[in-house]
């Protein structure tokens, strides 16, 4: 279990929704929020390729940030 | 006491950013019209200077571009500094994000305050005329009084930062004068001085026999200026000017085959004339390569001769080069997810005909992947192959291969590739022919369901067995049961002593050498029932010579059997890429010849070896990339 | 700029402000000031094929950006490489939008204009008010103006239309001399 914390002044809300949506084939995930933060416990169902999971999840939230233009 | 005031240049003002001589930023070429102050005899839109393109065209051409994903807005003609619109076109451009470049003759931009406004505007990157470096040259092949603006407005734009390039185009008339160019410019140590190869077009044309040099001519004094060129910038401790050639057949530049210049090597990725509705990818297609120039190994990046040059003078003065290795492959790489979410079904749906449009896509060079929801754009840069030879690859042979693996060379193809072949999506589509295609993956191992049909061809042999290009032995569970029950008597060749010291151990029923296919000695008497060229015969370097050799030697009833792979594109992420650009290995190929190119090598021994064909496959769409050719010898 | 462990990383700009290393991953902490989001986003965005990439605030004014490679490294001479090269894709970022935000007077003057077009042709009125000094080019050379025009020549229609009016003899004639004197030229 890996808590990953996505700042809320960097990260689209939407982005992490879609993310978790997208990767919920390969992880477990547990949304809740904090003033500053998008909080997101990841648990990977393959534990050998627990770091790549967790790894590429960032990138997809990042990515799909991206995508949407940032936050404003 | 040394003079520390900083010189009159470094005073003005540097355009942001900008790197002297980086060309990363994609262009896209805009024609505004084709009025010009000057008059080249080698004009080429002599016929059309009358048109002009419209205030409102061009600026809808501009946000096309930027919609296209372009770097950088080019305006060329005519002449594009004589448009009063020429600020708001640079301005517009800006505006839009995108770097803004002129393709001119220079004269405007002999006013200095020309200059500045159009840096504070993203100028980046200018390409000026400049045929010779006296009034007298220069303002003979312009018919104008020119030259001292062209030259003034070197000296306005040196300096600044900007990609600064300087064009000669090389006629009868000054094919004689160019170091006198390069002494003109070695004042300014930022430009890149180019020598150009007249276009029979145009004026260029019309004026053929009065204007155009012979290749063979302009090849060498080319030669002497750059290397005249070169050392004089030694001599100055200067880091520049630098030399470079266009539309010149590499092989009449050896020693200067690396600097060759064109509309790639300077990013431009489209272009668009005054009246078309839409950008086209930039081609050579007013070049040629001869009949001759097949297998020569500087191909894919030698412009060829123009075709109007060709059909007056044909290709006598080339001599191409096929004594050196060239590669088999080329890369496509990722630029662009260009949706995550597409769910089209039809022709009617899709983003090409919808969304991106159909015309400004390079056919080879542009590769649109599908998979399931997602599209990804990539494209090829590679100059190792020319755009004839990767639109072949592409379309004609279906050659293309998404790397799954995370190797800097794929070396098992079942396992690191697969197949890219056109979606069903193109079924039915009006622009079918026209358009670079959308690809979809094929989850189908083609490498091994191909391969099975030599496996075949082993399996059947019996008797003396010559395997030139052994290699590592990769049909080992076929040929040792063959060997070890005495059905065949079986002699490997290869030229790598690795391969054979590590054969020797595993094969001890094998008889092997260790030497590459020209240098084979063997005894007078040697005779074989069976010939196998596996996955060698692109290795070989003269393959004509050592059919002469070997076909003597196949006994009545034998065989020879080719099997060798086509070239082929790989698709690869931004990383693979970087990490395949980095590695040092080395080509081995001297061709990439398909099964019809191995056919024509054979036709001559037709008739005196009795060769009759009795198997072959070739390679198309959904095949693997080998194909196999087999003779009978009677 | 200084560094958190036996790392040297001397070659890095001095506006990244700090840079840690363990044995797989890289942060570095950048002053927001110097590199906007936008910039951050853009760079980060190139990396995504080769690293993990995550972004987080340390604290404000501060953003923090660890690259962890997806495969092992060749300790830190790659990680050193890493942000080299991501240094300096930030520093492009930061530059291009730079010049985006440099050129906002620009883009704004020519969406007015863009949205003015789109309403129609501007009045007597409206053309009295535009300022056309910032755009306009003086040429007192007179070097802005077409061959032709310069040297009084016809283009190929209004040479049609000469030709159209000359018996036929005058015209082949007059082609015959054009023809001559480009090729002399």
């Amino acid at each position: 279990m890996t808590e990953l914390r996505f700042p809320r002044e960097v990260y689209v809300g939407e982005a992490v929704d879609e993310a978790v949506k997208t990767w919920s084939r390969f992880a477990e995930f547990e949304l809740s929020e904090t003033d500053d933060h998008w909080v997101v416990t990841v648990t990977p169902k393959h534990e050998a390729a627990a770091r790549q999971i967790i790894g590429e999840f960032g990138n997809f939230v990042l990515g799909l940030t991206i995508d949407r233009g940032g936050v404003s | 006491m040394s003079d520390t005031r900083p010189r009159p240049e470094l005073l003005r003002h540097r355009a942001p950013g900008a790197t002297p001589g980086s060309r990363t930023g994609t262009k896209a070429l805009i024609k505004v019209g084709y009025a010009c102050n000057e008059h080249c005899s080698f004009c080429h839109t002599l016929e059309v200077r009358h048109i002009q393109g419209s205030t409102a065209e061009v600026d809808g051409k501009i946000r096309r571009a930027a919609e296209l994903g372009h770097e950088m807005v080019v305006l060329s003609g005519g002449e594009p500094t004589i448009r009063p619109e020429l600020v708001h076109w640079a301005s517009l451009t800006a505006s839009l994000g995108l770097d803004f470049g002129l393709v001119t003759n220079g004269q405007m931009l002999a006013y200095p305050e020309v200059v500045e406004k159009l840096i504070a505007r993203r100028l980046r990157y200018v390409y000026l005329s400049l045929h010779g470096g006296t009034r007298k040259i220069h303002n003979l092949m312009v018919r104008s009084d020119a030259f001292d603006a062209a030259y003034k407005a070197v000296e306005n734009l040196s300096g600044r930062g900007l990609d600064l390039a300087v064009n000669c185009v090389i006629t009868r008339h000054n094919v004689e004068h160019l170091q006198g160019l390069v002494d003109a410019l070695l004042p300014y140590a930022d430009v890149e001085v180019k020598f150009s190869m007249v276009e029979p077009k145009g004026g260029g044309d019309k004026l053929f026999d009065h204007l155009m040099p012979r290749v063979e001519l302009v090849a060498k004094r080319v030669m002497e200026a750059i290397s005249y060129g070169d050392r004089r910038v030694a001599e100055l401790g200067q880091r520049g000017p630098t030399f470079s050639h266009g539309a010149i057949p590499l092989c009449l530049l050896p020693g200067y085959e690396d600097r060759f210049d064109d509309l790639k090597t300077h990013a431009y990725r489209t272009m668009i004339e005054v009246g078309e509705p839409d950008f086209f990818p930039v081609d050579d297609l007013n070049k040629t390569h001869a009949d001759r120039c097949h297998g020569c190994a500087l191909r894919g990046p030698c412009p060829g001769l123009y075709n109007g040059y060709h059909e007056v003078y044909g290709a006598t003065e080339l001599y191409p080069r096929r004594d050196r290795p060239r590669s088999n492959s080329y890369n496509y790489k990722l630029e662009k997810l260009v949706s995550l979410a597409f769910e089209g079904e039809t022709h009617d749906d899709c983003l090409l005909r919808r969304g991106v449009g159909v015309t400004p896509w390079d056919r080879g060079r542009d590769l649109f992947v599908r998979n399931g929801k997602r599209v990804a754009r990539f494209r090829a840069q590679s100059r190792d192959f020319s755009d004839r030879e990767i639109y072949a690859i592409k379309h004609d042979l279906g050659q293309l291969y998404l790397d799954v693996s995370r190797k800097d060379a794929p070396d098992d193809f079942a396992r690191d590739l697969v197949q890219l072949a056109r979606s069903p999506l193109c079924e039915g589509c009006p622009s079918f022919a026209e358009c670079t295609g959308m690809f979809e993956p094929v989850f189908e191992d083609v490498f091994t369901r191909d391969d099975a049909k030599v496996r075949e061809v082993l399996a059947s042999l019996r008797g003396e067995v010559l395997d030139l290009g052994c290699g590592e032995g990769p049909y080992e569970s076929i040929l040792a049961p063959l060997a070890e029950a005495g059905t065949i008597r079986y002699l490997g060749v290869d030229p790598h002593a690795a391969a054979i010291a590590e054969l020797r151990q595993r094969w001890p029923w094998a008889e092997l050498r260790c030497t590459g296919g020209e240098e084979l000695e063997l005894d007078p008497e040697r005779r074989f029932d069976h010939v196998l060229i596996l996955r060698a015969w692109n290795h070989l370097r003269e393959p004509e010579r050592i059919l002469d050799q070997l076909l003597p030697r196949v006994r009545p009833g034998g065989t020879l059997t080719i099997v060798d792979n086509v070239a082929f594109g790989l698709a690869r992420t931004r990383d693979q890429t970087q990490r395949a650009e980095r590695s040092r290995a080395q080509f081995e190929h001297y061709r990439n010849d398909s099964l019809a190119d191995a056919a024509r090598v054979l036709e001559p021994f037709g008739a005196r070896f009795g060769l009759a064909e009795i198997a072959r496959s070739t390679v198309g769409p959904r095949t693997s990339n080998q194909w196999l050719l087999r003779v009978r010898v009677s | 700029m200084s560094t958190d462990n036996q790392t040297s990383f001397t070659d890095i700009p001095e506006a990244v402000v700090s840079v840690a290393a363990t044995d797989r991953s890289v942060s570095m902490v950048v002053d927001s000031e110097l590199y906007p989001l936008q910039a951050v986003y853009g760079a980060s965005y190139i990396f995504i094929d080769r690293c993990y990439v995550f972004i987080d605030r340390p604290e404000p004014g501060k953003y923090r950006v660890t690259l962890t490679a997806k495969e092992s490294v060749e300790e830190a001479e790659a990680l050193r490489q890493l942000v080299g090269e991501y240094a300096n894709e930030l520093l492009s970022c930061a530059w291009r939008h730079q010049v985006t935000q440099d050129n906002r007077v620009a883009i704004e003057t020519v969406t007015v204009q863009a949205i003015a077009g789109a309403m129609g042709e501007p009045s007597l009125d409206d053309l009295a008010d535009f300022d056309f000094t910032d755009e306009a080019l003086d040429d007192p050379l007179g070097i802005a103006q077409s061959w032709e025009d310069k040297h009084g020549r016809k283009s190929p229609a209004e040479k049609e239309q000469a030709k159209a009016k000359v018996p036929e003899g005058e015209a082949a004639e007059a082609t015959e001399a054009a023809s001559t004197e480009e090729a002399s030229a």
